[in-house]
Parts: structure tokens; sequence; C-alpha cells
């Protein structure tokens, strides 16, 4: 009663990823289709299916690395493809506030700093759909870098990692940037931060938009600056800093992420009013202009501003994180913000402000025995899963 | 065993021959819902039996039961009101709701015959049946015989535990 292997490969496209895992442990035959290389273009026509998921969370079980993440399609908490197998183990008991590990994430893959000296980096790059991993060669300038993005190319199915920053003390090494490519095997020192010594000391992975990727620096006061991934250079001129709003009298503005929404650079913080300690979430657009690979006139459009009850978030975590929504339609920006500490999200609009708290969602729960951990920089990107990305040394 | 197509004297009749040599005639619109057959029979005209040399009868009649629903609902008439795609998914949850047996058939008739949205529709359900299950009850559903070692077995879970969690 058994089926050609292309007609059960059309029925498990239909499934999503958490589904399609599950199948090799059937039988033999299912194991097998999935493991044909045609199969990985098949899953992949499916991405429909296969739901972004926002609002990551990562945690150790039995000393290997988990996540979760939240699928705005079906609103609920799935578990994601384990990282068990493509991370060294964990080596250290507890680190202070639970927190390490500096992580990115474009296009499928996950990049992930697991160093535990922030000094020397040991940066992997992997694919948790196909279960592949790579170590990366270490930096020319060996220092911990404070930003770290990855960019997926998917007509060549090649990678480049960038890293900027550092978290040494070193005035030199803090400005310097490097690029990996999958294509070369080696990283190349590009162009310096512009700017003094150190202002790029926030941990983040900042947001990439066609080939620019943009990053919050301190320049005096808290500034957007942009590097161009094609020229390896960041722009000397473009400097967008934070709007007026960010520093209003009798307000207090903390853990600003800036997150990409569709098409959009959008930058959140938190925001407490010196007067009844009343808190809330603001979101402002960032504008520019767009000529071929040159950006001008950095600007930003209307703040939004949602009031919400509790108190202002812990600065060491951060506690709140802001992801993209994915699920939305492209009409009206929506992000999730989720509290690391207890769990719940909610879904705000960039573009409407707000007197009220929006939905709260169901919370993600870990079991006793699994303990969260706390990465560097606030989680500001989506997991979108790719059948066709194959990372390995080889 | 005849089947019973929509009895419009205008249109071209089409003899079916089955594996195991029943005959089944239908109008030449209910033939044409198969890519095959409309192929075969723009080859070799109407006055020859074709025959299906790799689908039974049963699962022919379930076939062209098919094709002839969903050949009647392109149809319009006067004096009924025109069948709504609800009535049709109903219809065609109903249709897909048999024995995997019964559906693991028929996906291979759909298949041969180049009826794509009888594919679709028996692949989507394949799917349906299978999602959000755990492997032991996939094989209970699909009537699949577990043929792993218990080593193999032992290592799988381990791989995969996760997605079972």
């Amino acid at each position: 009663m058994a089926l050609p292997d292309d007609l059960l490969l059309q029925a498990f496209a239909r499934l999503s990823f958490l589904d399609i895992f599950r199948l090799p442990a059937v039988c033999r035959l299912f194991q097998n289709v999935l493991r044909a290389e045609q199969s990985r273009t098949v899953l992949q026509a499916s991405a429909h299916l296969q739901p972004a998921h926002s609002s990551l969370m990562f945690f150790w079980d039995k000393g290997g690395l988990e996540w979760m993440g939240y699928d705005s399609n079906n609103q609920r908490w799935n578990r994601l493809p384990s990282l068990r197998l493509l991370l060294p183990p964990r080596t250290q008991v507890q680190t202070t506030l639970k927190k390490d590990y500096l992580v990115a994430s474009t296009g499928g893959l996950l990049c992930v700093d697991v160093s535990e000296f922030r000094t020397a980096e040991r940066i992997f790059v992997l694919n948790p759909i196909t279960q592949t991993s790579t170590e990366l060669p270490p930096l020319n300038y060996r220092r911990g870098p404070v930003l770290l993005q990855v960019i997926v190319d998917a007509e060549t199915r090649s990678y480049q990692v960038i890293v900027a920053g550092s978290a040494s003390a070193n005035d030199d090494l803090s400005r310097k940037t490097e690029v990996y490519s999958s294509q070369t095997g080696e990283w190349t020192v590009t162009g310096d931060v512009p700017g003094p010594a150190h202002s790029l000391n926030l941990f983040q992975s900042g947001v990439l938009l066609h080939g620019t990727q943009f990053c919050i620096v301190i320049h005096d006061i808290l500034t957007v600056i942009a590097y161009n991934v094609r020229r390896g250079e960041w722009f000397s001129s473009w400097r967008c800093p934070f709007p007026e709003a960010y520093y209003e009298d009798g307000t207090t503005s903390t853990n600003p992420q800036l997150v990409r929404c569709g098409d959009c650079v959008v930058l959140f913080w938190e925001r407490e009013r010196a007067s009844g300690r009343r808190t809330s979430f603001c979101f402002a657009t960032l504008e520019f202009d767009r000529h071929g690979d040159e950006i001008e006139h950095p600007r930003w459009s209307k703040v939004t501003e949602h009031s919400r009850t509790g108190s202002r978030g812990l600065d060491s975590y951060p506690e709140f994180v802001c992801s993209p929504c994915p699920a939305d339609p492209a009409t009206e920006c929506k992000v999730n913000v989720m509290n690391t500490i207890d769990f719940r999200k909610e879904t705000y609009s960039v573009e409407y402000s707000s007197e009220h708290p929006t939905q709260h969602l169901d919370k993600a729960i870990l079991k006793e025995d699994q303990e969260i951990l706390y990465t560097l920089n606030p989680a500001t990107f989506c997991f979108e899963p790719n059948y066709l990305l194959l990372v390995s040394n080889d | 065993m005849h089947f019973q197509g929509s009895p419009n004297m205008a249109e071209k009749r089409v003899k079916l021959i089955s594996s195991d040599n029943d005959e089944f005639e239908v109008d030449e619109a209910v033939a044409f819902e198969s890519e095959t057959l409309r192929n075969m029979i723009q080859d070799t005209g109407t006055n020859v039996p074709i025959s299906i040399p790799n689908v039974s009868s049963d699962i022919l009649a379930k076939v062209l039961e098919y094709c002839s629903y969903h050949a009647e609902t392109m149809e319009t008439h006067d004096d009924k009101p025109p069948i709504t795609d609800a009535q049709i998914r109903e219809w065609d949850a109903d249709f897909v709701d048999v024995h995997p047996a019964t559906l693991y058939s028929l996906i291979l008739a759909a298949n041969y015959l180049n009826i794509k949205n009888l594919l679709d529709l028996i692949c989507q359900a394949v799917a349906n049946n299978i999602r959000g299950k755990t492997a032991v009850e996939i094989r209970k559903i699909l009537h699949i015989q577990d043929d792993f070692t218990y080593e193999e077995e032992m290592e799988i879970r381990r791989e995969t535990k996760w997605a079972f969690d």
C-alpha cells in the first residue's frame, strides 16, 4: 500500500515544519523521502505553511540549548527545532543573570556567539531546519563583538555575517567591523565604525533592510547609524539622532531596540512619566530616501505611545523584547512585545497610539527543569524556516 | 456496472474500462476532468473504449463520482441555483472521508489520470490526517508497519524529542 515518494512528499509539503520533523520517526520510507535532496525544494515551496516565529525564547534543557517562538498565524507558542546538536554543550553552571550569547537571525539562519569570555568570540552559524551548523574561523581582531548580523542570499544559497564593535576596552578595536563570507570562508576587515571610540556598545543585531544594516550607537546622544553591506563601509555622514520624544521633559526613556517591521525600521523604547510613574511603550518609524546604494535625509515619523500597566522593566535583561509580528498584512505594522520574565506577550500597532493595553495572548511556560537563557542582545527578529540552506564545514 | 453521468444527449459519451474489465460510460465533459483522458480522447476519439489498466473498478467509480460532481458544478442551470463553494467544500470533505487504503488508491489513480484538483484534495486530506500526531498515531492512522530496530527507534527519539514535547 506504499505510495510513490513524490506523492507522499506532496502530502508532507502541506504540513508545518513541526509536523514534518515528526515524520522520520514513523517508518523508513518516510525517513528516506524526507532525506532526499529534492525534497527540500518541495518543502520550501510550501513556505506559507512554515510560519515565521517571533518573541523567540531560548532555554537550557538537560544541558542542551532549546528554543521556542510565537506563531502569530496560529496564535500559539511552538517549540522550534532543537539547537542541542548544533552548538557546543553548556560548560558553565550559571552565568550572571543567566545572561549569555549574542544572537541574530535572518532568512532561516541563526548566528550565535557562544564565547564564555567576552573578548574571544566563538561564532556559529546554523540552520535549525536542516540541522546543520558550522563554527566560523576566529576574527582578524579577536575582541567579542557587540553587533552581530547574518545575511542570507537565497539565490546563491550563501550567507555573510557582519560583526562590529567590541566588548574589550581597547579603543582601536571598538571601531573594527568585519564581514564573513561563506563563499570565501574568510573574515574581511571593512571600514571602521564612525564616531568616537566605544560608540557602539549596546549588544544588538540591529536591522538589515535591502543591503543596509542599521544599528544604535551613542554619539553624545543615542543615534542610529547605517552600514552599506555591498560596499563594506559605514555611511560616514548619515546619522539619525533619536527623536526628541525620547528625551521629553518629565519622562525617562530606556531599553531602545531597532526592529524590522515589513519594509520599515522601527525604534521601540520604554517610557516612564515622573508624575504618577505611568509607563508606556513608544514607537517611531525611521524614514529616509534611497537612491540606489545611497540613503539620505534620515528622519522619524510621528511617535506612537501605548499606555500600559505595571512598572518600568528591568534594564539588566532587558525585561521587554520587541520583535516583528509576521502574520499581519503589510498595511499595518504590528510588533510583539514580550515580557521575558513572566512570558506575557502583547501585540501593538506601530502606527496608532492606544490608551489601553492590547490583547494578552497565551503565555509560554517553561517546565521546572528548564532554565531560561537571556541572550545578551534582545532577540528583536523572527525565525523563518528555510529548507534549502545547508550550513556545514565541508 | 454502468456509471450514471448527467443524461445530456447532446454530449458525446466515453467508454472506460477498468483494470478488472468493468465498463463505465460517462459524458465527455466528465472524462475531460482528467488531463490524461482528455489527451487520449483527443488522440483516439470516443468510438473506442479507453482501457485504464491500473485503476480497479471500485476506485474508478469513486474517481468518476468526483469528476462527475465537479463537471456538474461547472454547468449552469436556469431552474437550479448554482452550487456554492461552501457546498463543494463540504462534498469534497465527505468524499475523502474514507479508509486510508482507499485514499492511497485514489491518490495513485488521481496521479495517473492527472486530475490536479483531486490530487490536491487527497494530499490535503492525508496531511490533515497526520497533522499534530505522534509517530505511533500516524502509523495507526495510515496502517504503516514500524520497521525500525529498537536501537534506531531510540536514536530517532533522541533526535526528535523536542518535536514531541
